[in-house]
């Protein structure tokens, strides 16, 4: 279960997921990028966990619509974020460090669609693994095109970035689903 | 579930752009704050429009991949809006604001409207399992391509 999204499910889908952490903002340091997208994926598996684990128990039981779970989601995975960035005294921030698509959708993804908590388990381990190292391959080729982009504006170099990244993204795809 | 795809597309470009528009707005209001609980507010207050459109134009029968709503929670969180407010600092006047504003606005729709027309064409050949979901990867690409396309072409213009 792990292993099936791990490589046919989580690198594909975080590849978009994940997009405004990686290109939120320019970090040339790797140790502060890391971090946060090691505390968002956990975050991720927290907050697939205990949404799912209190469905039955207090949202079906006191009939609390999804759009309420989701303004839960959305407060959670920012507060649990602050939490882990003062625990470790984070200090390099970006806009898209708090609330993203990672620790907020996935979530509500699971919440949605999982039978049993075991599942969701699975599915936010594997997608918190896949999106950690996915992201931190994708900063080598990220700095690799800007110190060989400097006559290009950024903007420019921002598209080309995002080409490059999809294009990764649909390699990994395929060698995955060839595999 | 309906499958008429360009209608999808037109849905879907509606939730972007609102959701992209009042994010964007209200991280101006808020442009004075440096806590960044204002970006929680902004997403809030974004989902809470989307989900206003959502209800409002029956949004659930139409075709969005494994779950309709899973829609309205993804545009939600508006990656160009919220990014407005790193760039409020860097714009030359309302004008240069409102130019890439639409360069975004226009990019995003042309996705949904190509990624519609893509699944109008070739939904009875791949037995009519292709989502706006099934490839992000060629979103990204898609968006990055169209995105450089208008860019230029929006720089010759103005």
């Amino acid at each position: 279960m792990f292993s099936e999204y791990f490589l046919f499910f989580n690198i594909l889908l975080f590849s978009g997921f994940g997009i405004e952490i990686i290109f939120g903002h320019k970090r040339s340091d790797f140790k502060p990028y890391f971090t946060v997208c090691a505390v968002n994926s956990f975050t991720l598996i927290i907050n697939s966990l205990a949404f799912f684990l209190l469905k039955d128990s207090f949202f079906v039981k006191y009939a609390i619509g999804e759009h309420y779970v989701f303004l839960m989601a959305a407060a959670s995975a920012f507060f649990l974020n602050e939490l882990f960035f003062m625990l470790l005294r984070h200090s390099d921030f970006n806009i898209f460090d708090s609330i993203n698509l990672v620790s907020i959708v996935f979530p509500m993804q699971l919440y949605l669609s999982a039978k049993r908590a075991g599942d969701v388990l699975a599915a936010s381990a594997g997608a918190g693994l896949a999106f950690l190292i996915f992201s931190s391959l994708f900063f080598y080729i990220k700095r690799h095109v800007e110190e060989n982009s400097d006559s290009a504006d950024d903007f420019t170099v921002f598209c080309y970035e995002m080409i490059l990244f999809g294009l990764f993204s649909a390699s990994f795809s395929i060698f995955f689903r060839v595999v | 579930m309906a499958v008429d795809c360009l209608s999808s597309a037109a849905l879907y470009s509606v939730l972007y752009f609102a959701a992209m528009s009042v994010s964007s707005v209200s991280l101006y209001a808020l442009k004075g704050f440096n806590y960044r609980g204002k970006y929680l507010f902004a997403v809030l207050t974004a989902f809470s429009f989307n989900y206003f459109i959502y209800s409002a134009l029956l949004a659930g029968k139409y075709c969005a991949g494994g779950s309709p709503q899973l829609f309205v929670f993804i545009s939600s969180i508006s990656v160009a809006g919220i990014y407005f407010d790193y760039e409020f600092k860097h714009f030359n006047g309302f004008i240069d604001f409102l130019k890439y504003f639409f360069i975004v606005a226009a990019s995003g729709m042309i996705i949904f409207f190509t990624y519609g027309f893509l699944i109008y064409i070739f939904n009875d050949r791949l037995g009519h399992k292709i989502t706006f979901f099934s490839y992000p990867c060629s979103a990204v690409i898609t968006s990055a391509v169209c995105a450089l396309l208008i860019s230029r072409l929006l720089k010759k213009i103005i």
